[in-house]
């Protein structure tokens, strides 16, 4: 690339701020440019990362994540382990290797798993009587059930799942998704994140945030209440007339000063940016309106019920946003951990699959009557998953050895399990998927070599996976 | 070190990869003067503020970055990115110096020069506000402040529609506007032209050019009539506002 100095170990070492802002790559000028022109197809064309790595292998492209918050019990939900209700009340026997758990239950006795499980669809997924609906879409899921991670506490877990480090301060997936595929919709931020109630998300924005990439590939928290994005209206709800007036103003002030300037190039993007700006204040509120919904989606998505409406209400919402071109969609459900059950997992569970399992199964099945879901990579999980040893003799500890997410979408093969658990569900025993894994096959199934995505920072290449991730077998690109 | 000041005034250090010098790093643009400064800098005792002033002074810096026809042909010819310096590289304000310049211009800055830092509402300059990591400060964060979690040896300096929304709709700016706006209400009720005189020698230290002069008159004569010959706030704060968010403001040149 024009501009890189080269040095003789072939490290691409730092580019001049013009040049950055010149070779569209990291180009905030280029992407303005190429969104203004409204035509995807330039921008896409022109992004740095894509054109220096091959964009052939996948076909998704879109995600939406939807992160269960707190850690999920695979145990109680997807991996059902008969071993586990014939032990129930005892230790865990020797041959387990002995796991270090964040509340320290590793010499608890086992906690029977209560529900009643059957096998689902042609594919006969295993699905526990918690999701009567996710049952039903049994035929699209590819479940895995062999994730690792390495953080045990909510904090290094949904960190490590959102940036692949349990320290804060690395790009989040939504963040390298929109560096690498840029953004389809100048309307609209290429990132979005939606949550499912006030609360916060455990350690807010370094969940989505840019770290070293460029602040542009943020992800965009929507609001929960009227202004899903944060200054949409102005603060002192002037009419549209007086800031057209004002804008204009705006531009002739900004006019005038790049006369006689040579740099125009990012002058002139800020000056665009503006446009921009008044393009999103016009066209965003139509994306985020429900009011356009038929009743019969709303029904299917369950936004009538008053347990399944705050989720169906951000699952449409993730469909209207990946239809306008949104790259990555986050959706958290149980906003603040509310999916740990270190105590009552009976009476948690069963409400946070209540809130999530219609939503969730109406969301695919709406996705796919659409064509939309060969497009659109949905991916279903939490930080871990929840130890088969019991805790405060009611409840589960954080499991981080072994757990199960599924995906969907993007032509991968449906009705399927990758990986196993041991016997009692407490490690990955086969097939193991590392969240550098899991990182590198989501950016592989939208086409992007998790290899050749690079960023550089520190004098360093710096990837997703931390130069660690291998693409999940079973989940490599149809080609 | 001096390389770290050389890129904070000119956006570029004389070695790019500020962290890293020799084998991992880029060359130097001007080995020499990279080697000068490091020599003053050890001469005056470690001296930052004496760097600064040596860097501040020199014709180097006191460049336009205006076109010079004498010579731009050539050397954009040989020096499209301006390693060299051939002229002022123009460059974004950090995200505390736009805020600070902001509130100074507003005359809102409250004069704090020590002690214990203050909550992220407070009117003091940026540098001694809390920084906290999971809650970062709004206005800071939209203009490419680093979150924190670890060092930075360069920033970016970008250009979004969110930003553009934060500027133009944002309580924060709109009250800095409608602040200055009051206080320049004086001023204009006396003078119209002295007061867009002193709107422009607030916020970008110079005068207004004749077309700059008429056209803010206009736009401020258009709404009037109301309130006999009393000038009306609503258009002074808007272009009070339109000043602070224009690139003249934002930009160093």
């Amino acid at each position: 690339m024009k501009g890189f100095i080269k040095e003789p170990n072939g490290i691409d070492l730092g580019y001049s701020r013009r040049t950055f802002l010149q070779n569209s790559g990291f180009g905030f000028g280029a992407v303005a440019f190429s969104a203004l022109t409204n035509d995807a197809s330039i921008l896409v064309n022109s992004g740095h990362a894509l054109e220096t790595i091959p964009h052939k292998r996948g076909q998704a492209k879109n995600v939406i994540f939807l992160f269960m918050e707190g850690g999920p019990s695979h145990l109680d939900l997807f991996d059902p382990k008969p071993l586990l209700n014939k032990l129930a009340g005892q230790s865990l026997p020797d041959s387990f290797e002995k796991p270090v758990t964040a509340m320290g239950e590793s010499n608890s006795p086992l906690l029977e798993s209560k529900r009643s499980w059957k096998q689902h669809g042609q594919g006969g997924l295993w699905i526990s009587d918690w999701l009567p609906n996710i049952s039903k879409i049994s035929d699209e899921l590819c479940v895995i059930r062999s994730c690792i991670a390495d953080g045990i506490n909510h904090a290094g877990g949904v960190c490590q799942m959102n940036t692949g480090s349990v320290f804060g301060g690395r790009p989040s997936l939504g963040a390298w998704v929109s560096y690498g595929l840029g953004s389809e919709n100048k309307n609209l931020p290429s990132f979005v994140v939606l949550k499912d109630s006030n609360g916060m998300v455990v350690n807010g924005v370094r969940n989505w945030g840019n770290g070293f990439l460029p602040a542009s590939y943020q992800g965009a928290l929507f609001g929960s209440d009227n202004e899903p994005i944060p200054n949409l209206s102005p603060f002192n709800q002037i009419s549209p007339s007086r800031l057209e007036r004002k804008l204009k103003l705006l531009n002739t002030l900004n006019q005038s000063h790049l006369h006689e300037k040579l740099d125009i190039g990012e002058l002139e993007a800020r000056i665009h940016s503006y446009e921009m700006a008044f393009n999103m204040q016009k066209h965003a509120p139509e994306a985020v309106d429900f009011s356009q919904e038929p009743e019969y989606i709303r029904e299917l998505y369950g936004a009538n019920d008053n347990k399944t409406k705050v989720m169906a209400q951000n699952c449409i919402l993730a469909r209207r946003l990946v239809e306008r071109g949104v790259r990555f969609v986050q959706v958290y459900h149980g906003t603040g951990s509310r999916w740990d059950s270190h105590d009552n997992i009976e009476p948690n569970h069963a409400r946070q699959c209540r809130e999530m399992d219609k939503p969730v199964a109406a969301l695919v099945t709406d996705l796919k009557q659409r064509g939309l879901l060969d497009d659109t990579l949905v991916i279903w999980g939490g930080e871990f998953g929840r130890t088969p040893m019991s805790e405060k003799g009611d409840g589960r500890d954080h499991n981080p050895t072994g757990f199960t997410i599924w995906m969907t979408g993007a032509g991968i093969p449906g009705g399927t399990t990758i990986g196993e658990t041991d016997d009692l569900g407490l490690h990955a025993v086969s097939n193991k998927a590392h969240v550098h894994d899991i990182h590198a096959t989501i950016l592989n199934l939208l086409g992007v070599d998790h290899t050749k995505l690079t960023f550089s920072h520190k004098g360093l290449p710096e990837r997703i996976d931390q130069n660690e991730g291998h693409i999940i077998p079973g989940l490599a690109p149809r080609s | 070190m001096v390389n770290r000041i050389w890129q904070y005034h000119f956006g570029r250090g004389l070695v790019e990869s500020s962290n890293d010098f020799g084998t991992l790093g880029g060359p130097p643009s001007h080995p020499g003067l990279l080697d000068w400064l490091a020599n003053k800098f050890v001469m005056s005792g470690w001296s930052v503020k004496e760097i600064h002033r040596l860097i501040l002074s020199s014709s180097t810096y006191k460049q336009s970055s205006q076109q010079r026809p004498e010579i731009t042909e050539s050397a954009l010819m040989q020096d499209p990115e301006n390693i060299l310096l051939w002229k002022f590289p123009e460059r974004r304000l950090d995200a505390e110096q736009i805020r600070d310049s902001m509130l100074a211009v507003s005359g809102q800055l409250e004069y704090y020069h020590s002690g214990p830092s203050k909550n992220s509402n407070s009117n003091v300059r940026s540098i001694f506000l809390k920084k906290i990591r999971n809650s970062p400060i709004t206005f800071l964060k939209e203009f490419d402040s680093p979150d924190g979690f670890e060092s930075h040896p360069q920033r970016a300096a970008t250009i979004s529609p969110t930003q553009s929304l934060f500027l133009l709709n944002n309580k924060w700016p709109i009250e800095r506007a409608s602040a200055w706006a009051d206080s320049l209400i004086p001023t204009f009720n006396d003078d119209l032209n002295a007061g867009i005189q002193q709107i422009f020698h607030t916020a970008y230290s110079r005068a207004p050019n004749t077309d700059e002069q008429n056209l803010l008159t206009t736009y401020l004569l258009e709404n009037k009539g109301k309130k006999s010959d009393q000038i009306d706030r609503e258009s002074l704060i808007d272009v009070c506002h339109m000043i602070l968010t224009s690139n003249e403001f934002l930009y160093l040149d």
